[in-house]
């Protein structure tokens, strides 16, 4: 045996926890080589020194403590049980009320989009884009007559209506009607 | 944690002879639990917290403790565990102190505290002094090896009564406690060396 090898076996050689054969090898190397065996001696002091530690005495009575922290604990424990389940279903039904609303199941979004990809199935020689343009431009250029239409049409029974009223009881905004 | 903590308290009514049976067992161990917790911990307010933790969860689990076994063991295990978990969480956590208060280590062992034995004052000095170097080595140590160290040498236990308490086998028990010492041999050299260590 090597002087690492014992000194790697030394503090389980203290304790006495080695086989006889490995106690009788060391004992023979401690005999016969002072580095290992001073090695031996330290450790054996350091074994004494912590024997030999008094022990600290506890500030307050352990046993009294614990039992009255543990009554203590069987007092008060179940309400704080009960409310913490409460507050958890609360913020449960919380989530799923925002939720319902932040993410309705009827989405617009998707419908135009399932629109389109049938459009696409039927008219594959245009891009759905191609297609939706020229159709709003035609559908915009057509409202725009129509609605130029209609306010002619209005500005004209105005005038009409005006005109057709004496003149002297036409209100013109503006000029004081005492001084007419 | 704490909501297991209060159902199985309330569930598990005790019964008184449980109870007694309980608060017997603590009794006889309840100087060495404290004295493991405080030689981990290195100070009594956390040794207190530990022994105290650890016994109302060996409480808690007494329906599961099986008579006959060792009581102490059980505990001792308990206790590690807890020390082991709460270590993890300080080193996580960056360590505040005040600047007002002395540090730690230096209020630690309290002279009314320590029962005086011999009659000289030199040996009380000389024996508080090394009591106090010891610790501080012993707080320099990794947790594990502290723990092992502490069990073998401090409570007495066999290699294989520590593989049972700390869970592991028994060439880790052995590869700890070899290495604790070894540690301890630096850092206490001086003593072990010097007069101071001779007179001892």
């Amino acid at each position: 045996m090597n002087c690492h090898r014992v000194q790697s076996l030394l503090s389980a050689y203290l304790d006495q926890e080695l086989s006889p054969e490995e106690r009788r090898l060391i004992r023979s190397h401690l005999f016969n080589c002072a580095v290992c065996a001073q090695c031996f001696e330290e450790l054996s002091r350091i074994k004494k020194y912590l024997g030999s530690l008094e022990p600290p005495q506890p500030q307050i009575n352990l046993v009294d403590n614990f039992l009255s922290f543990k009554l203590h604990v069987v007092e008060t424990n179940p309400w704080v049980w009960a409310k913490r389940l409460a507050l958890t279903a609360a913020c449960v039904f919380l989530f799923l009320l925002t939720s319902v609303y932040l993410f309705p199941v009827n989405d617009p979004h998707r419908k135009i989009a399932g629109h389109e990809v049938e459009y696409r199935q039927f008219h594959e020689q245009f891009t759905p884009y191609q297609l939706v343009s020229e159709q709003s431009s035609n559908v915009n250029l057509f409202l725009q007559e129509e609605e130029a239409e209609e306010k002619s049409n209005q500005n004209k029974k105005k005038d009409h209506f005006y005109l057709s009223l004496p003149q002297h009881k036409t209100l013109i905004p503006g000029i004081p009607v005492s001084s007419r | 944690m704490l909501q297991s903590e209060t159902l199985s308290l309330v569930r598990t009514a005790p019964t008184p002879d449980v109870l007694e049976e309980f608060e017997k067992q603590v009794k006889t161990y309840e100087k060495a639990f404290y004295h493991f917790a405080y030689r981990l911990t290195g100070n009594h307010d956390d040794a207190e917290d530990l022994t105290q933790e650890a016994l109302l969860k060996a409480y808690r689990a007494f329906h599961r403790f099986k008579a006959g076994t060792a009581f102490d063991r059980w505990v001792y295990q308990i206790i590690y565990r807890l020390f082991i978990d709460q270590y993890r969480k300080k080193r996580r956590r960056p360590f505040v102190a005040s600047l007002d208060e002395a540090p730690p280590h230096l209020d630690q062992e309290k002279p009314k505290d320590v029962p005086d034995h011999s009659k000289l004052p030199e040996d009380y000095a000389l024996r508080y002094e090394l009591g106090e170097t010891i610790q501080k080595a012993l707080l320099r140590l990794p947790e594990e090896f502290r723990a092992a160290v502490v069990l073998c040498d401090v409570q007495g236990f066999s290699y294989e009564e520590i593989s049972n308490i700390l869970q592991c086998s028994l060439g880790t028990v052995r590869s700890r406690i070899h290495r604790g010492r070894r540690q301890l041999r630096e850092y206490l050299h001086p003593y072990l060396n010097g007069e101071r260590g001779k007179k001892q």
